[in-house]
């Protein structure tokens, strides 16, 4: 689906990522763990398109998308949840919901349908919701342009536990029914591990290891492994 | 009791004026955080695309409010696609580069049609009251005004594209990143803020006389009301325009018009220092 | 990061030695016409200078330095005609800029307005100034026995004297020797305030507010404190360009003053203070080969210079040949490069 290749960015002359590879699948939920600043969200802002490729290559079902814009990439299946979720404070929940569709023709019911806490709320200013029913608006939002594959920086970043669960389970349900991929960013080590079947540790702008199968659900290890990076 | 009747409407005419010649302005500056110190160039192109016309036979006012708006705003593209474009997310390089296409727009114009003023006859006839008289096209100023305002207000509040420019001027990034071309929805905004500014010049036209250096005396009013505003286009410039209206007529009936322009400047300073976001970071917060 | 305003002893002391070449030399060589064109345009290099502390080198986006420079002609030209006497006059000039610079910067920096809002509020400030000099015809608005006069604005004012000789009215000639001497006291005094650890300061502050701020620098002050050295150099010129003029009306208060002064820095190089002065010589030669009789309109160059510079060059002509000249250097030159400024 998506693929990264050797991917250097920063901002400005200051260089951030270096050199980071990583395939995403059909389907799959791709993890990836890293302490504060060890350039995760460079990392997802670098494959939306809004860092500049200093070298290496993005590519998504073989469509090399290194030089798109944003918005091509937007087109092309790539939708992005940024950190901090960015919804429009000052534009409805529906209007959130509608500028996003009117692009791709998805309809917001369907959608809606996924996220009952987002549609009792159709009428509330983005702004006046609350940081968990905002990364709900925020992942219902990028659903409705319709993607093949989710970008998503850490989407349970101090939000309580019972919407964690919640979000949990929508991302399940949106990857098992619409087959979306996702590339998850998390320092949440349970969800985490419940989402995904491998991990990869990104440290200092590169991919320092690669955690499959069962290593996964060592939390232990992983945190070890984070202490240590 | 008469007195007090025209002074009511002579107070509502200024008021108008301010927002007619403000809004395209507002729009750019709310969508863009662009300032375009040409502003008042593009009133006169639009002047000149009326006044042309007109004397090439067509009915005035076809030629004010429909050539006028349409010439601007070819104008707008052409500045946007060449110069504007350059220079998104740098405001201070936009204000100096637009005030470069001021001064260069402003020496063109004077070299094709010279330094003279062209007018057209205000049409219609005065409307008297007792012994005071008001010109009935200083009512159709009002007239169009508001109707402006109102389509404006309606496509920001009910129609998808308006969701979508008011989405832009909240959080441009985000905007590109559910797949909408920004320097696309850039474009489309500049040419209808200039559009609007050719409308303003083609109405005034016939109020002002119609020379080239005509938009001098529009830009720094236009610029003051908008930035006074603050990020809310209709809210917030029009309480702007009300009060910088109500106090330049009031120091114009007691003094000059020269000093009741010199109070709208210090009017506007005394403003900025106290609510240094304009009306709309302290009021309207997310209003349009 | 490129060193901007750095003191390079060497290229102040060539700058400094060719301004008071030129000050010596050409009244032996040039005739009458040439050297007044010449004091005018060495008036506008000093205002030009005078926007380059304040926005160049403190960062201060001043829309309206015109208002420093109109109110420091009107100063001039109100105190000259009441004392018969320039030295007092000069002073005033230059002290009430500041002073109104002072009150205008205390009531801006302190209220902690944004770049954009300064640029408003000096913008107003000069359209204020312009609106009420232009309606102070009527003979009651006079200052003692100098009238305002309005629109018409001022006739005949006296030029400047020798000090405290009222009857030595300086010549044309020695009117240019002056302004250029001025024009060097101006330069080696931005230099000296760029070099000085408070110059360093005021870069720092413009540069990074913030973190000058964190350092423990009082931002609003160290602005307000070089918003009125600038203003007190503009209303300097201001009074130059009366004593060259003979006469102020309110066209100095208007925008187009205040664009000009933009256009000659930005094209110059605004962050150098070579480059204003260069800017300033070299368009209003180019604008007064184009007054005579020519086709094209000095607004469309002045324009069209202005957007090319913004979009093109931002950086302006010196800073650009300079570090062109400097690479060059690199690649070609062994070791140590000449610095040019
Ligand atoms: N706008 C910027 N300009 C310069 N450096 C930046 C910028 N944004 C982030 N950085 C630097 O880039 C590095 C990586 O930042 P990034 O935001 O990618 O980290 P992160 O892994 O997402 O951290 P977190 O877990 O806190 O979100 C950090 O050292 C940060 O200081
Ligand atoms: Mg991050």
């Amino acid at each position: 689906m998506l693929e990264v290749q050797a991917l250097h960015s920063g901002y400005g002359r200051i260089p951030i990522l270096n050199g980071v590879s990583l395939t995403l699948g059909q389907s799959e939920i791709l993890g990836v763990l890293g302490h504060n600043g060890a350039g995760k969200t460079t990392l997802m802002r670098a494959i939306a398109g809004f860092l500049p490729a200093t070298q290496g290559r993005i590519a998504m079902e073989g469509r090399d998308l290194t030089a798109a814009a944003p918005f091509q990439r937007a087109n092309a299946g790539l939708g992005y949840v940024p950190q901090g979720r960015q919804i429009f404070p000052a534009l409805s929940v529906r209007e959130n919901l509608t500028v996003a569709a009117a692009r791709s023709g998805r309809s917001v019911d369907e959608i809606l349908a996924l996220f009952p806490r987002v549609a009792r709320l159709l009428d509330r200013p983005g702004g006046a919701l609350s940081g968990g029913e905002q990364q709900l608006l925020a992942l219902a939002r990028c659903l409705c342009t319709g993607p093949s594959v989710m970008l998503l920086d850490e989407p349970t970043e101090g939000i309580q536990p019972s919407i964690i669960d919640e979000i949990i389970e929508t991302l399940q349900t949106i990857n098992r029914e619409q087959g979306v991929s996702i590339l998850l960013v998390e320092q949440n080590l349970e969800c985490l591990a419940a989402l995904s079947k491998r991990i990869l540790l990104l440290d200092r702008g590169t991919i320092v290891e690669s955690i499959e199968g069962q290593a996964v659900h060592d939390e232990a290890r992983l945190a070890s492994l984070m202490m240590k990076a | 009791m008469d007195l007090v009747l025209i002074l009511t409407l002579q107070g509502v005419v200024a008021i108008a004026t301010i927002l007619l010649f403000s809004i395209g302005l507002a729009i750019i500056f709310g969508m863009m955080r662009v300032i375009n110190l040409a502003h008042g160039e593009f009133m006169m192109i639009g002047a000149y695309g009326a006044v042309k016309s007109h004397e090439a036979g067509l009915n005035l006012w076809v030629a004010m409010l429909v050539v006028a708006p349409l010439v601007a705003a070819l104008f707008g593209l052409v500045v946007e696609r060449v110069l504007i474009r350059h220079l998104y997310g740098r405001l201070i390089d936009t204000l100096l580069a637009t005030w470069g296409l001021s001064l260069f727009t402003v020496g063109v114009v004077t070299m094709i049609f010279g330094n003279t003023t062209s007018g057209v006859p205000t049409p219609l006839g005065t409307l008297r009251i007792g012994d005071y008289g008001l010109g009935q096209y200083n009512l159709v100023i009002v007239g169009v005004t508001l109707l402006v305002l109102a389509l404006v207000a309606l496509v920001l509040k009910r129609t998808s594209a308006g969701v979508l420019a008011r989405a832009t001027m909240q959080n441009p990034e985000m905007i590109a990143a559910l797949g909408y071309n920004p320097r696309r929805i850039y474009a489309a905004t500049f040419a209808i803020g200039s559009g609007l500014a050719g409308l303003a010049g083609g109405l005034l036209a016939p109020l002002t006389g119609v020379i080239p250096a005509m938009g001098v005396a529009f830009v720094a009013k236009a610029f003051i009301t908008v930035i006074s505003g603050g990020a809310a286009v209709i809210l917030g410039t029009g309480t702007a325009a009300a009060i910088y209206g109500v106090i330049s007529q009031s120091v114009t009936y007691v003094s000059t018009s020269v000093i009741g322009e010199a109070s709208l400047f210090l009017a506007a300073i005394i403003l900025l220092r106290l609510l240094p976001n304009g009306f709309a970071g302290r009021f309207f917060k997310g209003g349009v | 990061m490129p060193q901007t305003f750095a003191p390079r002893h060497a290229g102040t002391l060539a700058t400094s030695v060719l301004i008071l070449g030129a000050a010596v030399v050409l009244p032996q060589t040039l005739g009458l016409f040439t050297l007044l064109q010449l004091t005018v345009y060495a008036v506008m290099a000093i205002l030009a200078l005078s926007l380059s502390i304040t926005w160049g080198l403190g960062g201060v986006l001043c829309f309206g330095q015109a208002a420093f420079f109109g109110l420091g002609g009107y100063t001039y030209a109100v105190a000259v005609t009441n004392f018969g006497e320039s030295t007092l006059p000069i002073l005033l000039a230059v002290l009430v800029q500041a002073l109104v610079a002072l009150c205008l910067g205390w009531f801006m920096f302190m209220g902690r307005l944004s770049d954009l809002y300064v640029g408003v509020v000096t913008l107003c400030t000069s359209l204020i100034l312009f609106n009420f000099a232009n309606s102070t015809s009527d003979p009651w608005y006079r200052i003692g026995s100098a009238a305002l006069n309005g629109f018409n604005g001022m006739p005949a004012i006296r030029g400047i004297n020798i000090p405290f000789l009222p009857g030595a009215l300086l010549s044309p000639v020695q009117s240019f020797v002056l302004t250029m001497l001025a024009l060097l006291a101006v330069y080696l005094l931005c230099k000296t305030i760029a070099g000085s650890s408070w110059g360093r300061v005021v870069a720092a502050t413009r540069q990074n507010p913030l973190r000058a701020e964190l350092m423990g620098y009082d931002t609003a002050r160290v602005k307000l404190g070089i918003f009125v050295i600038g203003s007190a150099v503009a209303g300097f010129a201001g009074c130059l360009f009366v004593n060259w003029n003979g006469f102020v009306s309110p066209d100095v208060f208007g925008l187009s003053m205040s664009a000009q002064i933009m256009i000659w820095m930005i094209v110059g190089g605004r962050e150098t203070f070579v480059g204003p002065i260069v800017g300033a010589f070299a368009l209003q030669a180019l604008v007064s080969r184009l007054g005579v009789g020519s086709e094209i309109n000095a607004n469309v160059v002045l324009g069209g210079l202005l957007m090319i510079f913004v979009v093109l060059v931002p950086r302006g002509i010196l800073p650009t040949v300079r570090d062109g000249l400097l690479s060059l250097g690199r690649k070609w030159g062994p070791g140590k490069t000449r610095e040019v400024n």
